[in-house]
């Protein structure tokens, strides 16, 4: 896959992306600063090329290129590589379908240690530059994978993993379901939300309390809540809490 | 059959141009928004509509129409467009033949209410138009009074924030207030403690450990740079969301959600387990 542009290179790179080779334009570059770059993806394993203005803006896919661009190897996406701790804590993201969203989603799970960040039916590669741009190279670095629900689930299920459905028409607060085991916890696209094979699927769903007009939340909000509920819970931070103690969220 | 504006030349065409432009809305005091769902919501909300911007052709079939009837009646005004027209006008791929010029405006930090268990979230320099759409509609679920802005800001009535907000806009007050001086001022005179957050800094403790007593405000500093640490140090309680990742913070949005969660669960439970009721709606929307 290709990724443009300093930022984007930059964060890649801190987030350990080993770039195959590195293009890059002196002529468009602004910041000579900018430059150290080079060094930084040589250590990284990067050939640098360097490539005339014409022959750069032929390779770019942006209007206005900044003079940075590399080819990386794609992000592997099997559910067979994953390595999962035991009880471990996976988000599902089910045809979730703004980069913007999926970047905030693997900047949580890269905060919160989650094991993997898996795209069901998904609908946006999680090559796209803009994933790399919103979860700050965060891409990179969290194992993500994808897959079709059915096979999924049936996944899953194998590892012993329960699925926790988020929607806004559950009984159930985040609060008060037990996390403290393997969870797999599933968010849905923006417009429709989990589609009824995933709500089957459950093992449990979870509600979020609303208590103004809007009858639901953004989707990364959702996966970060209940994520950061089920490390409360798990005192994986240095705290914990057991469920059941904030049973006065109806 | 009521004769269709077609030119781009119309006033209105050029009103609903010149509500592009964030300076022309703030002089004026009102908005565009597009979109059957916001539009509806900014009428359910109250608000005052100028004017209702109506594609038949484009709406032909909705619900919505019976709602643009109803308004007309009594005695709003409905401008209606050709679909080329409209898609001229629309910000949107597959436009949905919908939009209105609102008013609204921020309001000030002295109109928005204080009371006894008011919960603020208050934005220092926050430049992402989606993060504060994101925000208000996050602050709204969790029943907060309201947002402040504190700074050069981005701007709440941008389409993008509108649209991200998903009609919590129109409901939850937001304010504005000048540099942080006024916001902290305003605070301490109301007796509402500032809690401030940091990805990198320990203060006070972590989020889970630490008392928070109501009426708070949060403070969360920019997507860029977060909040500068003067500002920081300057909270009642200094809190830190826990995490094991390494130098990437959590989006902003995110991690006002996660927090705006967390302290109305441990308020609520601090102040009695027999909460029954959600707390009331915001009335008086802006």
């Amino acid at each position: 896959m290709l990724v443009e542009g300093y930022e984007e290179l930059s964060l890649a790179l801190e987030s350990g992306a080993r770039p195959l080779s590195l293009y890059y334009c002196p002529a468009l570059i602004r910041d000579q600063a900018q430059l150290s770059l080079l060094a930084t993806a040589e250590a990284a394993g990067a050939e640098l090329i360097e490539l005339g203005e014409r022959a750069f803006e032929r390779a770019s896919y942006r209007d206005a290129p900044d003079g940075w661009l590399a080819l990386m190897p794609a992000v592997p996406t099997s559910l067979e590589r994953l390595r999962l701790r035991a009880d471990p804590l996976v988000v599902v993201c089910e045809s979730v379908e703004k980069p913007g969203n999926l970047g905030a989603i693997l900047r949580t799970a890269e905060a919160a240690g989650v094991d993997a960040v898996v795209a069901a039916a998904a609908v946006t590669d999680w090559g796209n530059p803009n994933i790399v741009r919103a979860s700050k190279g965060t891409v990179f670095s969290v194992p993500v994978a994808e897959a079709g629900t059915p096979e999924l689930v049936e996944w899953l299920r194998g590892q012993g993993i329960a699925i926790i459905a988020t929607t806004p028409d559950s009984e159930s607060t985040f609060v008060t379901l037990d996390l403290t085991r393997g969870a797999a916890i599933a968010v849905g696209s923006e417009k429709h939300g989990l589609s009824p094979a995933w709500l089957d699927a459950a093992d449990a769903t979870a509600g979020i309390p609303m208590f103004g007009r809007v009858n639901s939340l953004n989707v990364a909000t959702t996966a970060a809540l209940v994520v950061y509920e089920a490390l409360r819970q798990r005192g994986r931070l240095g705290v914990s809490l057991s469920p059941g103690e904030t049973s006065w969220w109806r | 059959m009521v004769a269709l504006i077609s030119s781009a030349a119309n006033p209105l065409v050029r009103r609903v141009r010149l509500l592009a432009d964030r300076k022309h809305r703030r002089r004026e005091g009102a908005f565009f928004v597009e979109g059957v769902q916001p539009v509806w919501q900014a009428v359910s909300a109250g608000l005052e509509i100028e004017t209702l911007i109506v594609a038949p052709e484009l709406l032909d079939g909705s619900p919505a129409l019976g709602m643009v009837a109803e308004q007309e009646a009594q005695g709003v005004r409905v401008a209606r467009l050709t679909r080329e027209l409209f898609e001229r006008l629309s910000e949107r791929d597959g436009p949905s033949g919908l939009a209105a010029i609102v008013h609204g405006r921020l309001a000030r930090l002295d109109d928005l209410p204080v009371r006894a268990d008011s919960l603020l979230v208050a934005l220092h320099e926050i430049g992402n138009p989606g993060n504060l759409g994101t925000i208000i509609r996050t602050a709204d679920a969790a029943g907060s009074g309201g947002v402040i802005l504190l700074g050069e800001t981005t701007d709440p009535f941008a389409p993008t924030a509108v649209k991200a907000s998903m009609g919590a806009v129109f409901s939850v007050p937001v304010a504005h207030a000048r540099d942080p001086e006024e916001f902290f001022q305003w605070a301490a005179a109301h007796g509402l403690s500032v809690v401030t957050t940091s990805a990198h800094a320990d203060g006070d403790g972590d989020h889970w450990t630490v008392d928070y007593a109501l009426p708070l405000a949060l403070l969360l500093g920019s997507e860029g740079s977060g909040l500068p640490p003067d500002l920081f140090a300057r909270g009642d309680l200094r809190v830190r969301i826990p995490m094991v990742g390494t130098a990437h913070s959590l989006n902003l949005a995110v991690a006002a959600g996660i927090l705006l969660y967390e302290v109305r669960r441990r308020a609520s439970s601090a102040a009695d387990q027999a909460v029954e009721e959600p707390l009331p709606r915001q009335r008086d929307p802006l």
